[in-house]
């Protein structure tokens, strides 16, 4: 027999713990929309040229902290002209403030925020990382352009993501990028040519693409037929053409896309015969390009619905039937 | 009469023991879920999803919706999949064999054409009657099919997939407009480690009403049996599921929201048509193949609201629902009961499944043994009608507690719902006891009963009634 008062003692104690933890949710809500709130305000007012000579910390690190705005930036740097030193011994520490204090230094436009970056790139864990990464891309200076390469050649962030980042400067880097293309990690080469795509009418970008396609490494050769593809000229077809035979089927499937992409009509009837080929994806490929050469790659589409091959009559009749508009049941095979 | 007592004894005992036990994972799973959610939160406050949407390096997707007699909402969750923001996707809705005007809606809504299409093979699936593809969006394809099931569906929608990740949905839910970029968000971290995403779904009578402008889900039902549910989901994914994701032992992908690397799923010979619903078992299948293999591997949970979906209206239709559920478990876990404390499934066999079946399997079984020992005592007057009542309160407070956990959680991470939301939801968590589980517990005796007798039925419950238009 369980005593009354231990049954009411429990049901107390939980009564007050689920009261607390409402008033968790209600409070820590109404603070977060009145922070929110304030940043706002406070962003507004110093894009419209308030002084923050005379605002406490504690605003000040709310603002520069926050979403980025012109008003960041300047809280940021009054921030950094008052407490600069403290700044610079968070952004030493190895706790989750590092990150915070590292954006509001090189907001504020602290010299030693670079220097502190590369350090925390070297002995950061894996979020103080993916922040560096963060607080680079706000910044459109040649030395954030140098960190982030950095971090897309030494491999600390994944690279997709570092890519993802430097994809909208990837213009402004083309000669180093170029140098990268190069590299010696196959890894590395194969995300410079993935990002010379954005900048494939700069000069050296073809000749980069060329080079790298009789690249040893697959992954490469197929960023270099991506490249070759983007470049939008007829001009590169005799370098597409060993491509098209090469023995990674990805590879395949790329040149055989990069040749309707520069709509190099003298290969229609190479890539028509890759229609047979035994990877589905260069099969997919090869009908997508076919279709983006127009007349000729309805002719070569229309010789290849006699051959011998099911795959290939399939996929002609796709493409011959994609051309005239028409649809007819068809037997599916694959 | 003393046996009968000492019997009523050892029930309350081994009933108080499993309260303590089922609570007390409830609890650490908790602990587990604000760890993740607090570092989710850390990252989130640094990474920015505007680089993501506008890079042309990021991964393209493959939709795969397969819908049966969804001719109310079929329009609705097709717009909501094509309003989608992400750089390069498409959308494969399967018709799977419906006898009321799905089909028709979407050749209407959507100006469909019939075209030839080659692919590829690679799982077994009903016969094709038609595909199309619509002239107003290019990347919508809808494939019109003989019944064979939602499996059978998602493995004909694989078969047509171009793209590296697909993501299965139902086809009764509407996508919030940021839910793959939040999803491949997470996936893009370590494509080679990271094999699953899912997400959490919210509950609606009509979801086609339940997002805002924003396109992001902002409303509650109005509807008290609604609200009851959304808490449910709320509970079983903020208080668990982010929990089993720090753990690496994420059991359910929710068939609502399901990313899959599609080389994994053909690894695993795609959805499995022999259970009764698909996505339990191929999160199983997934962890056990790569347990088996020895590859490092993840699957995750996301902490944001990736949709709203039709949940059932009135009682009978969510008895039909959630008796299915309880027949799914079921068959999963007992179809894979071999990786119950095996070294080799780690975390999954030590900590996942033996949790899932503490706090799935077995537990109508304690429930309704809980119900009858406490009225059984109050009868035989060793328990004092005062003492029932405030054991009852102190179950209720508890059930309080973990729905506000997850209120919290989930307000955390997104702050979607307006502030007398979430007092609402705060509110009822306690009642929960006393006015929804009861119906859930019957829901779980009668879906085991079932599951005893080898029904593999889906009883579909029947669309909630909008207003004509």
């Amino acid at each position: 027999m369980v005593p009354t008062w231990l049954i009411l003692s429990a049901t107390a104690v939980l009564l007050g713990l689920w009261l607390a933890l409402a008033a968790w949710v209600v409070g820590a809500r109404l603070a977060h929309d009145r922070r929110i709130r304030l940043r706002r305000r406070d962003a507004g007012q110093l894009a419209d040229g308030a002084d923050p000579k005379r605002w406490s910390r504690r605003r000040l690190w709310r603002t520069a902290d926050g979403d980025w705005a012109p008003g960041a930036a300047a809280a940021a740097r009054e921030l950094v002209s008052r407490d600069g030193r403290r700044l610079r011994r968070l952004a030493n520490r190895q706790d989750h403030r590092r990150s915070h204090a590292l954006r509001v230094l090189t907001r504020g436009g602290s010299p030693f925020a670079f220097r502190l970056l590369r350090t925390a790139l070297d002995n950061g864990d894996a979020d103080v990382r993916a922040a560096i990464v963060a607080i680079a891309t706000e910044q459109h200076t040649p030395s954030a352009d140098e960190l982030l390469l950095q971090v897309l050649i030494d491999g600390s962030h994944p690279r997709s993501r570092t890519a993802t980042e430097l994809t909208p400067r990837a213009r402004r880097l083309v000669p180093y990028l170029i140098d990268l293309s190069d590299h010696t990690e196959a890894e590395v080469r194969y995300w410079a040519l993935m990002l010379l795509r954005d900048a494939s009418d700069k000069p050296g970008a073809k000749a980069a693409a060329v080079r790298c396609s009789t690249d040893p490494s697959g992954t490469v050769r197929s960023a270099a037929a991506r490249l070759l593809g983007a470049t939008r000229v007829a001009d590169v077809q005799h370098v597409l053409r060993p491509l098209l035979t090469d023995e990674i089927f990805f590879v395949r499937s790329h040149a055989a896309r990069a040749v309707g992409e520069i709509d190099a009509e003298n290969l229609a009837g190479d890539v028509a015969a890759l229609l047979a080929d035994t990877s589905w994806w260069v099969r997919a490929a090869a009908k997508e390009s076919l279709l983006l050469l127009g007349d000729n790659g309805l002719e070569a589409a229309t010789e290849m619905l006699q051959d011998a091959d099911g795959f290939a009559r399939d996929g002609a009749r796709e493409v011959v039937s994609a051309f005239r508009r028409e649809a007819r049941p068809l037997e599916l095979v694959g | 009469m003393s046996a009968v007592r000492d019997v009523l004894q050892w029930t309350v005992t081994v009933c108080v023991g499993y309260v303590v036990a089922v609570y007390g994972a409830y609890g650490v799973m908790i602990a587990y879920s604000m760890l993740e959610e607090r570092l989710r939160r850390r990252r989130r406050t640094i990474e920015s999803l505007d680089r993501v949407r506008a890079s042309p390096l990021t991964i393209p997707v493959s939709i795969i919706a397969p819908v049966y007699n969804e001719a109310p909402v079929v329009a609705a969750s097709t717009r909501s999949f094509l309003e989608i923001d992400y750089p390069e996707y498409e959308v494969i809705v399967v018709n799977d064999g419906s006898t009321d005007d799905t089909l028709s809606v979407l050749q209407n809504e959507f100006d469909l054409e019939p075209i030839e299409h080659f692919y590829r093979r690679r799982y077994e699936s009903g016969p094709i009657r038609g595909l199309y593809r619509s002239r107003m969006h290019p990347n919508l394809i809808v494939i019109d099919k003989v019944n064979g099931g939602k499996a059978d569906s998602l493995n004909c929608g694989l078969n047509l997939a171009r793209y590296r990740y697909v993501c299965g949905v139902d086809g009764d839910t509407i996508l919030s407009r940021s839910c793959l970029l939040n999803g491949m968000r997470l996936a893009l971290v370590d494509p080679q480690r990271i094999v699953g995403v899912t997400g959490h779904i919210a509950i609606s009578s009509r979801p086609e009403d339940a997002l805002a402008k924003d396109g992001e889900p902002a409303k509650l039902d109005s509807r008290p049996l609604l609200v009851f549910q959304h808490c449910d989901y709320l509970r079983a994914f903020f208080n668990n599921r982010l929990g089993w994701t720090r753990l690496n032992t994420m059991l359910c992908a929710v068939g609502a929201f399901q990313i899959w690397r599609s080389d994994v799923i053909e690894e695993i010979g795609g959805f499995s048509t022999t259970f009764t619903c698909e996505d339990i078992e191929l999160t199983f299948r997934v962890h056990e193949h790569f347990r088996r293999t020895g590859r490092p591997y993840e699957i995750v949970a996301l902490a944001d609201t990736v949709g709203v979906t039709e949940g059932p209206d009135t009682v009978r239709k969510l008895v039909a629902q959630r008796e299915r559920w309880q027949r799914v478990i079921l068959e999963t876990v007992v179809s894979y009961r071999r990786m119950v404390f095996r070294r080799r499934y780690g975390t999954v066999g030590f900590i996942g499944v033996p949790f899932f079946v503490l706090s799935e399997v077995i537990a109508p079984v304690f429930e309704l043994l809980a119900l009858a020992a406490l009225i059984a005592s109050v009868a035989l007057h060793t328990l004092e009608i005062e003492q029932a009542l405030l054991t009852l309160v102190a179950l209720a407070l508890m059930n309080g507690l973990m729905t506000s956990a997850a209120v919290l959680l989930e307000d955390r991470t997104s702050r979607a719902y307006p502030l007398r939301d979430l007092v609402r939801l705060i509110v009822l968590g306690p009642l929960d006891l006393v006015i929804y589980r009861p119906f859930i517990v019957w829901a779980r005796l009668k879906g085991t009963w079932r599951y005893l007798r080898g029904d593999q039925g889906w009883h579909k419950f029947e669309r909630n009634a909008r207003p004509a238009t």
